[in-house]
């Protein structure tokens, strides 16, 4: 393959090269205060003096939320929720965006309305919570996963993946007799796998990070996914004229206990791991090369 | 023979609602398939979306929630116009278009040239190392990044500042200076959404045909013209409907990062829509007012984004609807 | 184009349908006070046929989630009283928010331990929600949470919690301290360089003249970004206006007995503002007052700033200490036994709290005469001696131990002077109820000293919170206006405070009042004049 040298190749590779150390310097950095603030004693934390290596080392933090229990057992319960509602959401999501990706489908356009409006009107907290509670999901795990199971952002970016897609494929597949089922199994399924995994991640990371839902549908604070747990120690930290007004002394012992930064940061860090980990695996599925664009010519 | 074109059912009707009707149905039937597979979205639709869409009533009411929805007094739209009267709606009007404007032209642009400067990475794992990385910060919640932000503000200490007095000048207070209030929104938002938000453009390039790129090196092309004349086009319609999708929010701007952010020295700047609504709630739970808020945001969201579509659909191929 | 209106038509059918079905959704039946429970028998029943039945409540607490490692609760209350609670545990945050859903929805807890009129009570009960009681019935119906209160007492405590119609709607429980609050300073600097605790505003400024100039650091840092007008509360109460004016806006003057409707933009204010900006100017308070998280306030004072502080004497050990000795290993906070004042003539202003909590129990109106009844029984124990030591203390043996006529935690619990270790929360419990006065007496002995400093004392005086009673339209009118009125008072009191804006200036000050005049300042002062005046006549 014919090498380009020239000297604009050369200013280009500058740019890039000076951009992406400029993007993992800046973006590295909160993540490593995060991890040293995690690992340094709390004499330094309160002095405010760690920047992105530990100071004073110690695992005290993460002991400390092992052995607690709550959040454990909360690490668990957001994988559950993660795994399930983000398979949901894909069965759901794709199978109607195949179908309004389809121009010879009867009733597309009512189909697209349908979907459209709700994007700006809502019913609001109060009816929704009425409905969940009426379908008795009150305080499971399906009143998550269910009022959420279609994003309209991302069925709108499946289905337009999905009309990207060259036409001459399908054609060529309906000469030869295949029905709309067939096609999308066959020929459209395969090329989707940038997509699945993009609008997987998507969802997946919505799952993970959200925390509303579950203050408002759980009654037990076992069901609580991690975030929750997160966010009780982050407002907790900072509401400290509610945690010293308490007259009573039990009440104020839990929350100064909560409120220790090296433990916040653990729990921040322990709730960014596994998306650390995640991407990683879904890259490689985002494949070059196949018979894909959605450029005519 | 286009597919398209053999269910296209030849007007041979006589334009009668029964035929019309007959029609759809033989129509239904021929995407039979795509019916079934659109049914349990439909069905999500209309459960989860539409039935609770009633709601909508609360903001020509004064709802209380003892009465419910049909029990409380209809004031039609007063709740709309307490909001139109406030002394402070053009402020929260402009505050919040303004920033949601700025969004669109400094942080919409950033993920876009930063997943096709990604793609001219030929190291596997250098280039999966900066990716995985750059979308960190988006998991960091936000309050403690922000916090961050605020530490490295500070006038006493605080990072920027040190660079600031290093080069020779005088210590900025940002968090007090309505003028900064903007600019940091925004700087906090490319931090924190860059790496996530280019995830799909990274996707869509992905998928653009090698081949085109091999052809290209082969009439002679240099690697910019190819990331200009292939990589770009090739991503547009991913590109425009994102920018649709922006505009389509143009008055709607969470409260949780202003919140953050927001100094009582700022609020010039800094009052939006959502923080006004928030903190009456606070004082007074009222469904009434923030609901009637959050359909005026809609109505006006709405119109802005049929605008935005038409314009793109005659423009370029993509278009929402 | 047929195809078009074909779609619209029957995205509308679709619509109506939706809004005409979920007509019977949408009601939400409200239910009506029932009426008080039956007066328990006169104890002839023996204890076990009393309680024969096992009883599931439900109950709501504002708190976090709870980690519970061994649950010592629930066995014990299921042995003495038979019940089986069912705890919800809402943040503090959202605690309105879920609880106007649980509401809303018919799925009320039974029991809510953090019933208190700032948190939607008005709304709540006039929709009927919870049960109300006369003086009269909780005296019958809980004898010992009656008797914690003395029957003078109960006169100023009753017209304070009960409601338009004379009941009330949630029973606080007697708080343990009188005085929490004080000015506190490190005694070792204040020794070193010969300074005694100034009592005066001048005093305030020479001592404090003195110990930047002697230290070069910061004397007073404190910050509250979310809301400005709680940083610097302790100078609020230097020149007469109530500590939790930032929460309540009125106040009653205890000298002359007059009725402020509005702190902020009095001329006593002005004179705060006023006195708070010398200090900024000078450097002798923390520059980033307006914007500082917490995290930041604490590594100031780590790198030894922070000198005198208006707070908790309770703290001291667990913060202030903490985070001074991270500078200095010597530094030692002690509470001072004055107040500063802008008019020591006059009035010196101290901070004494009510003789309940700011929290108490409510009653589901929907919960069974049953539960309520059996719930009761379980409440009035909680104020016996017996029931105060297992909430308080938690199991002999277990979490405590006895040491003569003192209860003192075991090692691996944390208690007043450390805070690493168990809570009784970690063993399940959930009680509202009254501390164990031995508490006070054992862990912070100073408590009484407080009181007894302050309390009685020639010239010196408290705030108690003015009894107001709104009207629906009252309330709803306050809540416009209030937050306008407050969002703006936040932006100047800034402004002012730094600089920005000079409060010595006749125009720049009757510009700050005549712009809250704009957004509804008088129509606001009208409102809680008449509203106190209905309570007080």
């Amino acid at each position: 393959m014919v090498e380009d040298r020239s000297l604009s190749s050369r200013v280009l590779d500058v740019i890039v090269h000076t951009s992406m150390i400029f993007m993992l310097v800046v973006t590295l950095y909160p993540v490593l205060n995060v991890l040293a603030s995690s690992l340094s004693s709390s004499a330094a934390n309160d002095a405010g003096i760690v920047t992105i290596y530990p100071i004073g080392l110690t695992f005290d933090n993460y002991r400390m939320i092992l052995e607690a229990g709550k959040v454990p057992k909360a690490f668990v319960n957001s994988v559950i929720y993660t795994v399930v509602g983000t398979t949901v959401n894909l069965l759901m999501t794709s199978s109607f965006a195949y179908a309004l990706s389809r121009k010879h489908l009867a009733l597309r356009k009512f189909y697209m309305t349908v979907a459209i409006i709700p994007m700006y009107f809502s019913g609001g907290l109060i009816p929704t919570f009425l409905l969940v509670k009426n379908l008795g999901l009150y305080n499971s795990m399906w009143a998550l996963i269910l009022p959420g199971a279609i994003s309209i952002t991302n069925f709108i970016i499946m289905r337009t993946f999905f009309q990207g897609l060259p036409a001459e494929l399908e054609e060529s597949a309906a000469l030869d007799g295949a029905n709309d089922f067939q096609i999308l199994v066959k020929i459209i399924l395969p090329l989707s796998k940038a997509v699945f995994f993009t609008i997987g991640l998507y969802y997946a990371v919505g799952h993970w990070n959200s925390w509303f839902s579950a203050m408002i549908y759980f009654k037990d604070s076992s069901k609580y996914p991690l975030q929750m747990i997160l966010r009780e120690m982050i407002i907790a930290a900072n509401s400290m004229k509610d945690a010293a007004s308490s007259d009573d002394f039990n009440t104020a012992a839990d929350i100064v206990n909560l409120n220790v930064k090296g433990l916040k940061y653990a729990t921040l860090f322990i709730s960014m791991f596994p998306m650390l980990m995640v991407y990683p695996f879904i890259q490689k599925h985002f494949i070059k090369g196949v018979m894909m664009g959605s450029l005519k010519g | 023979m286009h597919r398209a074109e053999q269910f296209t059912v030849k007007n041979k009707t006589d334009g009668s609602l029964k035929s019309r009707f007959k029609n759809l149905m033989i129509q239904i039937y021929k995407t039979r398939y795509l019916q079934l597979l659109a049914l349990p979205g439909l069905v999500y639709f209309i459960i989860f979306q539409y039935i609770p869409m009633y709601g909508i009533l609360m903001a020509f009411q004064n709802y209380k929630i003892r009465n419910g929805i049909w029990g409380s007094e209809w004031v039609w739209f007063d709740q709309f116009i307490k909001f139109f009267k406030h002394p402070y709606f053009f402020r929260l009007i402009r505050n919040t278009v303004l920033i949601n404007v700025y969004q669109i032209i400094f942080v919409f642009p950033i993920p876009i040239i930063f997943a096709l400067l990604l793609n001219e990475i030929k190291n596997k794992f250098y280039k999966r190392f900066v990716q995985t990385v750059s979308y960190l910060p988006h998991f960091i919640s936000l309050p403690a990044i922000i916090g961050m932000m605020v530490m490295m503000l500070s006038p006493n200490g605080g990072m920027v500042n040190n660079i600031i007095q290093a080069l020779g000048g005088e210590p900025i207070y940002f968090l007090t200076e309505p003028g900064w209030f903007r600019p940091l929104y925004i700087i906090s938002d490319i931090w924190t959404s860059t790496g996530w938000s280019a995830i799909i453009y990274i996707a869509a390039l992905s998928n653009v045909n090698q081949e085109l790129y091999e052809s290209a090196t082969i009439d002679g092309a240099k690697r910019w013209q190819k990331m200009i004349h292939i990589s770009v086009p090739a991503i547009s319609p991913t590109i425009i409907i994102m920018l649709l999708l922006n505009i389509g929010k143009l008055l709607s701007l969470g409260a949780e990062k202003v919140l953050l952010l927001q100094t009582p020295l700022t609020y010039e700047t800094s009052e939006v829509i959502s923080t006004f609504v928030y903190q009456r709630g606070l004082v007074y739970s009222e469904y009434s007012f923030s609901t009637a808020v959050s359909v005026f945001n809609s109505v006006i969201n709405i119109m802005l984004l049929y605008i935005a579509n038409t314009i793109a659909r005659k423009l370029t191929e993509t278009s929402l609807w | 184009m047929k195809k078009r209106f074909l779609s619209l038509a029957l995205a509308m059918i679709l619509m109506a349908c939706a809004f005409a079905g979920c007509a019977q959704k949408g009601q939400q039946a409200s239910s009506v006070p029932t009426a008080a429970p039956t007066q328990q028998a006169g104890g002839e029943a023996a204890p076990e046929d009393k309680y024969a039945k096992e009883l599931t409540i439900t109950v709501a607490r504002r708190g976090d989630s709870r980690a519970v490692e061994e649950d010592l609760f629930s066995p014990y209350v299921k042995e003495k009283f038979n019940i089986v609670f069912e705890i919800t545990d809402i943040n503090n945050n959202d605690f309105v928010t879920k609880m106007n859903l649980l509401l809303a929805s018919g799925e009320a807890p039974d029991i809510n331990l953090d019933q208190r009129p700032e948190f939607m009570l008005n709304e709540w009960i006039q929709a009927g929600y919870f049960r109300g009681y006369t003086q009269e019935e909780i005296k019958n119906l809980m004898p010992n949470y009656y008797a914690q209160y003395t029957e003078e007492e109960w006169k100023s405590i009753w017209p304070a919690i009960s409601y338009s119609d004379g009941k009330s709607y949630y029973f606080p429980s007697r708080r343990a301290n009188s005085i929490d609050m004080a000015w506190l300073y490190r005694e070792d600097i204040f020794n070193k360089l010969n300074l005694k605790f100034p009592t005066t505003t001048d005093g305030l400024l020479e001592v404090m003249r003195t110990l930047k100039k002697e230290t070069g650091k910061v004397p007073y840092v404190s910050a509250n970004s979310g809301d400005v007008l709680w940083a610097f509360t302790g100078f609020l109460q230097v020149f007469g206006i109530p500590e939790l004016a930032p929460r309540e806006l009125s106040y009653v003057d205890p000298v002359s007995g007059e009725f402020v409707p509005y702190a902020f933009t009095t001329d006593t204010f002005r004179q705060h503002v006023i006195f708070m900006n010398k200090l900024y100017e000078e450097g002798l308070i923390w520059q980033e007052f307006a914007t500082g998280t917490t995290d930041q306030v604490n590594a100031t004072i780590s790198q030894g700033n922070h000198m005198i502080a208006w707070s908790y004497p309770s703290k001291i050990e667990s913060e202030l200490n903490r985070l001074s000795r991270n500078e200095n290993p010597e530094a030692s906070w002690v509470w001072a036994k004055d107040m500063p004042s802008s008019n020591p003539e006059r009035a010196t202003y101290f901070k004494a709290n009510p003789y309940y909590n700011a929290s108490g129990v409510g009653f589901s109106a929907d919960a069974s005469d049953e539960v309520i009844e059996r719930y009761m029984a379980f409440m009035d124990w909680l104020h016996t001696d017996e029931g105060m030591v297992f909430r308080t203390y938690g199991i002999e043996g277990v979490t405590y131990r006895k040491e003569g006529n003192n209860y003192v935690f075991m090692d691996h619990m944390t208690s007043p002077l450390k805070s690493e270790g168990k809570t009784l929360t970690n063993y399940g419990f959930v009680t509202g109820g009254r501390q164990h006065p031995n508490l006070n007496e054992y862990y912070y002995p100073y408590l009484t000293e407080l009181e007894k400093t302050f309390f009685n004392r020639k010239g010196y005086y408290h705030f108690i919170s003015p009894v107001m009673a709104y009207t629906d339209e009252e309330s709803s009118e306050l809540a416009d206006i209030t937050t306008s009125l407050q969002q703006t008072a936040r932006e100047y009191y800034a402004k002012f405070i730094m600089g920005h804006l000079d409060a010595e200036d006749d125009k720049e000050w009757e510009n700050y009042v005549s712009t809250m005049k704009k957004l509804g300042l008088d129509r606001f002062c009208e409102i809680r004049t008449t509203a106190y005046e209905r309570s007080n006549r």
